[in-house]
């Protein structure tokens, strides 16, 4: 017994300094794990409850989207970008058709680009319900993720209206869209837009004015907009800072300044405020989308392209960037003349949030608060991995 | 917004009670969108098998299966698509691509089975479980991948034409043809149709990708005619063409022009896909030099045989020129094939007609075998009365006439009696004549068939009617009238049917409506005849299948000399005379290789033949396989590679097989030392004379006689693999020609080395 005693009394006696090497630990989170949409992982050192440094790992992901488009004919693409980005599918497809219709001059029907922007705020909105449940998942509210996530459906149903497909509309394409409006679309676009606006107090009620969130997200994760701009933060993540940075506006595409709308800024650059920014977006978007089904103009909604099986796109290039909901979102294409791209290079906007910032967030956040910073930058790993 | 507390959240306690918005299926179903792309339905007897959904497929998901109870049908193949769901996306875009139509989706989209082969299925109507669901995502016409409207041809307007000979079609320019030939979706049904089996697809890709040469290759393969196919050829395979279903079939014929057109004639040369293998040093005669007879001789000139072809008239061309007008095909056009054929060595003796000139008895001495494509020169007449004056004609007389620069009588008004193209050359070059000589045209034209079933192309009646030419369809001819010894008109009467119930030629006539068509010419147009006096005695020696000969598969005829092909065997057209003249060139020369095969007796002479059928393959394979016969299928292109890699060594390993060290290595090994030391090596050293071998054979003691056996068994064993590959290989459509032939000949060589050393 005095043996043992003895033992562990030596051990206090022993200089500090020659525990270094335990005080900082490594922890694995991911691939699973309510943090990011998608497989993804992090490596996290930390000293006690503290993150220290932050390493990601990503690649789970990787369906090599960018390889499988060169082996693909241009139509044959249109099949498979969309699944580069679950939630918010619909500008993978925006930027392939419009990269597309740049190098290969093609003009698109008026109606088609408002049915455009309405698919794509659509997607906007669909894509931010997602993230609000999993916001609220990563700090243990499990109601939210219930509520917002049927109701998404319900924008779901509308796709599956106009594109056959719920989640993967396959249904942009260079020179238009690929169906009209089904029979009664506008007025069912409309139900559940009323029906998506009633909710927002619900959601208020529950999840945004709830102290939980409150103190478990305020002054977590802040980014200041002098580290925005230099770690490259763009949409919502970059208007949470105050910055009124919106490709909408900036670089105008299909009709968006056509439509009046407000882009919705916040100061604080915390997890909080870049969920709150979200929040006051999709009242923006559900503006946008009444004004597109009450002022669409009548017309044909494709303009037929040659052949798929023998179609040439002339040689050239092309960036083209779409607002998504994660932040700009752009495609780098490049044709050599012939029935495939040469190559597509495709600039996800989670590349830079789910990478580069979120190695920067973390460090000093503490370990509970990991999975939260991580999904109130809204990254999507498919984006990064591709 | 309102300020935030921890006692917000109980607000939502308003919600106890309430249904809850997660829960639907099963407690409360949603009824599925109209345009869902769910599994999909196929109805099967509007699909034609084309395979273009499975062609725009991105995942592969689409394989294009044999059904039960399909055949190939002109424009539908045997095959429907079957679709793995284990890869499938449900993109929908075979959907927009069908070009029938008949694809589609459904709404139903639940599939759940433990057997993974449940998730691979060849749709109908009814979709996966047979449960009749509601349609889903179907063909949009406003958003239609498919191309359906023709480029249009530009041609010289009536008024611009009907007093010359000049060509009436213009033809693409390079843009015209390009954007033309996007429109193919490469289906290759129209291959299938073609009487020649050309390698359609594949020239209309050269010529969109503007490849002329490559086009050239391609077309050169199974058409040694093709400017005169590019212009007169009776396109069936337009007929077939799978985007006929849904919009105007791709214009096949004119971007055969385009890129003969496109090639400078002194190009030719170099497209000829298959060298000039050597010379045999046996000799063909051919017996007319119109398509069949000009096709056969090139492909016998391919072959390495000297060919001869006899040709009655001045100029070789047979129907081609002599009845074919000018204004549909030059003869500038004609001679540029032609020339092209004579450059390959074939030589043509024109004014020669055999039976006359030299008799086919001569040619059967002369020559190892002989072709005769001889075709159909002899007008047949109405037999109607009055037809026997000397101002009545036949139309094929005339035409040739017309080519031969002859004089002609035209007279202010005629009369012409037949429905078919061969009436509306001659009407349609008499119009012409008409036109020159008097300013005006007057010709008219009657038919036992009524408009709706006049036998010829529709757009020759349209020309014709746009030239001013008058047409009285559905009358026969009852008599030819004559006054002072001159014809006035022709008496007709009202035609009320032409066929029976079974489709038999049984014309009924309603003698009361009688109509007298005034001229004073008279030109028999309904058909013509085979004129074969030439075979003189043979005549008799030969089988019948009916009036005509009886043949193979190759065209041989009961006289293992004598081959038949063109108009008199099968027809009558040019693309039937090209596919039956290159059909008895193959025949031929299967003949000739087997009476040579026949004749082998030495070891050596079986080693010339696996040397010279390797070089032959071994270019066959490597022409395949540089001039992408396999497109992008990199399986086939895998497989012919391996393929060569294993036949170069085959030959040798035939030969190491036989030698005498081969032998001796293999003796001394299997023999032992015992009985190696009885065995008397002297007997090998006359080798290699194969035809010993069995003697020697015989010679060796027991066990080295199986020895020595096997080792030669294993090598051919080796070569039976070789076969195998070949038969799979030939599943490719493209090969499917090319190593019909090749299986053919390792058989015979395999039977023939089997024989020779009793094994
Ligand atoms: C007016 C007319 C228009 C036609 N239009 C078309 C068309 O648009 N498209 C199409 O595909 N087909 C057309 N055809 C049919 C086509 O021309 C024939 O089917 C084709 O030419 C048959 O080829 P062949 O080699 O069998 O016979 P042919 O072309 O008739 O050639 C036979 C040759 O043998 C020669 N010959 C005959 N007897 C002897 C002998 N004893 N000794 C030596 N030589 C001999 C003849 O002089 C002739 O040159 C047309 C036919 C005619 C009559
Ligand atoms: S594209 Fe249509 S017609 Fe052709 S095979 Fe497929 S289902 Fe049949
Ligand atoms: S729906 Fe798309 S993935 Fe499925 S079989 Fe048709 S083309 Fe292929």
């Amino acid at each position: 017994m005095s043996e043992v005693l003895e033992r562990i009394n030596r051990s206090f006696d022993e200089p500090e300094d020659e525990h270094d090497e335990v005080r900082e630990y490594t922890l694995f989170i991911g691939p699973n794990h309510p943090g990011i949409e998608g497989n993804f992982a992090l490596k996290l050192s930390l000293e006690g409850d503290t993150i220290v440094r932050a390493k990601t790992d990503g690649g789970y992901l990787h369906r090599g989207f960018e390889k499988l488009m060169e082996e693909r004919l241009f139509m044959q693409n249109i099949a498979i970008v969309c699944r580069i980005c679950v939630p918010d599918p619909d500008p993978n497809e925006e930027n392939y058709a419009r990269a597309v219709e740049a190098i290969a001059g093609i003009e698109v029907p008026e109606r088609a680009k408002w049915i455009r922007v309405l698919v794509l705020e659509l997607s906007r909105i669909a894509s931010h319900l997602f993230t609000f449940g999993g916001h609220a998942g990563t700090i243990g509210l499990y109601t939210m993720p219930n509520w917002s996530i049927a109701d998404r459906d319900r924008i779901l149903d509308l796709f599956e209206e106009l594109t056959g497909g719920r989640v993967y509309h396959i249904y942009n394409m260079p020179g238009g869209v690929r169906r009209d409006f089904p029979d009664g679309f506008e007025r069912r676009v409309h139900e559940v837009m009323d029906y998506i606006e009633s909710r927002l107090p619900d959601y208020d009620d529950l999840f945004f004015n709830n102290a939980i969130l409150r103190k478990r997200a305020e002054g977590i994760g802040v980014l200041t907009s002098d580290q925005a701009i230099r770690w490259g933060a763009t949409g919502p993540n970059l208007r949470a800072v105050g910055i009124p940075a919106d490709l909408r506006r900036d670089d105008t595409y299909e009709v968006y300044d056509k439509l009046e709308f407000d882009i919705p800024t916040l100061t604080g650059g915390d997890a909080l405020d870049r969920l709150l920014v979200r929040r006051k977006e999709i009242e923006e978007s559900i503006r946008i989308v009444r004004q597109v089904v009450d002022n669409i103009p009548s017309g044909k909604v494709w303009n037929k392209q040659p052949n798929p099986l023998k179609w040439r796109v002339p040689a050239g290039d092309a960036y083209v960037r779409t607002e998504s909901s994660k932040g700009e979102y752009a495609y780098y294409m490049v044709s050599d003349g012939g029935q495939r791209p040469y190559r597509v290079h495709v600039r996800g906007a989670s590349t830079t949030h789910g990478v580069h910032i979120l190695e920067n967030l973390l460090v000093g956040t503490r370990i509970e608060d990991a999975s939260q910073v991580m999904f109130s930058l809204d990254a999507c790993p498919p984006e990064v991995d591709r | 917004m309102k300020k935030w507390s921890i006692l917000r959240p109980f607000d939502s306690l308003k919600f106890i009670g309430q249904k809850p918005v997660t829960i639907r299926v099963p407690f409360e179903s949603k009824p599925t969108a109209e345009r869902y792309r769910g599994f999909h339905i196929n109805d099967l007897e509007k699909c034609i098998g084309c395979g273009t959904c499975a062609e725009i497929c991105d995942n592969d998901a689409i394989r294009m299966v044999p059904m039960a109870g399909v055949e190939k049908e002109t424009g539908k193949s045997d095959k429907r698509p079957a679709i793995d769901y284990g890869r499938c996306c449900w993109c929908g875009l075979c959907v927009d691509i069908c070009t029938t139509n008949s694809l589609g989706m459904t709404q139903e989209y639940i599939h759940i089975d433990p057997d993974v082969n449940t998730f691979y299925i060849l749709p109908d109507m009814e979709g996966i479980h047979k449960t009749e669901y509601p349609q889903g995502y179907t063909a949009d016409e406003e958003v239609n991948f498919l191309d359906l409207e023709r480029v249009p041809m530009k041609e010289l307007q009536a008024e611009e034409r009907k007093d010359s000979f000049i060509e009436i079609v213009k033809g693409f320019s390079k843009e015209e043809a390009q954007k033309e030939a996007s429109r193919c979706v490469a289906c290759g049904l129209c291959t299938d149709t073609c009487p020649a089996h050309m390698n359609i697809p594949e020239y209309i890709d050269a010529v969109w990708r503007d490849d002329i040469e490559e086009a050239g290759r391609q077309i050169y393969k199974n058409n040694p005619l093709p400017d005169v196919c590019g212009r007169i050829c009776t396109h069936n395979c337009e007929t077939a063409c799978s985007i006929g279903n849904r919009g105007e079939p791709i214009s096949i014929r004119w971007l055969k022009r385009y890129a003969m057109d496109a090639i400078p004639v002194g190009d030719y040369r170099s497209l000829v896909d298959q060298k000039v293998v050597k010379p045999l040093g046996k000799n063909i005669a051919v017996v007319g030099g119109g398509s069949s007879g000009l096709s056969a001789g090139y492909y016998l000139a391919l072959m390495g045989y000297g060919v001869t072809i006899y040709e009655a008239y001045p100029e070789a061309g047979g129907m081609m020129r002599y009845g074919i007008p000018e204004y549909r095909l030059p003869y500038d056009v004609l001679d540029k094939d032609i020339r092209f054929i004579e450059e390959l060595g074939v030589t043509i003796k024109t004014g020669t007609r055999v039976g006359e000139d030299v008799s086919l008895d001569r040619l059967h001495e002369e020559n190892d075998a002989v072709l005769i494509a001889t075709g159909f020169h002899e007008g047949r007449s109405t037999r109607t009365p009055g037809t026997d004056h000397e101002n009545v004609y036949q139309a094929v007389d005339l035409l040739a006439k017309i080519t031969m620069g002859e004089e002609i009588r035209v007279d202010e008004k005629i009369v012409v009696i037949g429905g078919g193209n061969v009436a509306m050359d001659i009407a349609r070059s008499l119009g012409r004549k008409q036109m020159q000589k008097y300013g005006k045209l007057d010709v008219t034209v009657t038919s036992l068939e009524s408009r709706d079933i006049m036998p010829a192309d529709e757009e020759e009646i349209l020309e014709s009617q746009e030239e001013g030419l008058a047409f009285y369809p559905g009358r026969g001819p009852s008599e030819v009238r004559t006054a002072d010894g001159k014809v006035t008109g022709l008496k007709t009467v009202k035609c009320t049917r032409v066929f029976d119930e079974n489709g038999r030629f049984s014309p009924q006539f309603d003698e009361s409506d009688v109509m007298v068509l005034e001229g004073s010419m008279v030109i028999e147009a309904i058909g013509q005849a085979p004129d074969m006096a030439y075979l003189g005695e043979f005549s008799e020696q030969l089988e019948y299948d009916g009036r005509r000969l009886k043949v193979d598969e190759y065209f041989q005829t009961s006289l293992e000399w004598l081959f038949v092909s063109g108009d008199i065997i099968k027809g009558p057209d040019v693309i039937n005379g090209i596919a039956t003249g290159h059909q008895a060139a193959f025949g031929i020369d299967r003949y000739l290789q087997k009476a040579a095969q026949d004749e082998l007796e030495t070891i050596d002479q079986v080693m010339e033949l696996v040397v010279d059928f390797e070089e032959r393959s071994t270019s066959y394979v490597e022409k395949a396989l540089s001039s992408g016969s396999c497109g992008t299928d990199t399986g086939c292109r895998r497989m012919l590679a391996r393929f060569l890699e294993r036949k170069k060594g085959f030959a040798g390993r035939i030969r190491d097989a036989l030698s005498e060290r081969n032998l001796r290595i293999h003796l001394r090994q299997e023999l032992g030392r015992e009985q190696h030391r009885y065995f008397d090596f002297a007997l090998l050293d006359n080798l290699p004379e194969a035809a010993e071998l069995p003697d020697k054979a015989a010679e060796l003691p027991e066990s080295a006689e199986g020895t020595r056996q096997k080792g030669i068994s294993e090598h051919l064993s080796a070569g039976y693999r070789l076969y195998n590959d070949l038969l799979r290989l030939t599943a490719n459509k493209e090969l499917e020609f090319l190593f019909e032939s090749l299986r053919d000949e390792y058989h015979e060589q395999l039977r023939i080395m089997q024989d020779l050393l009793g094994i």
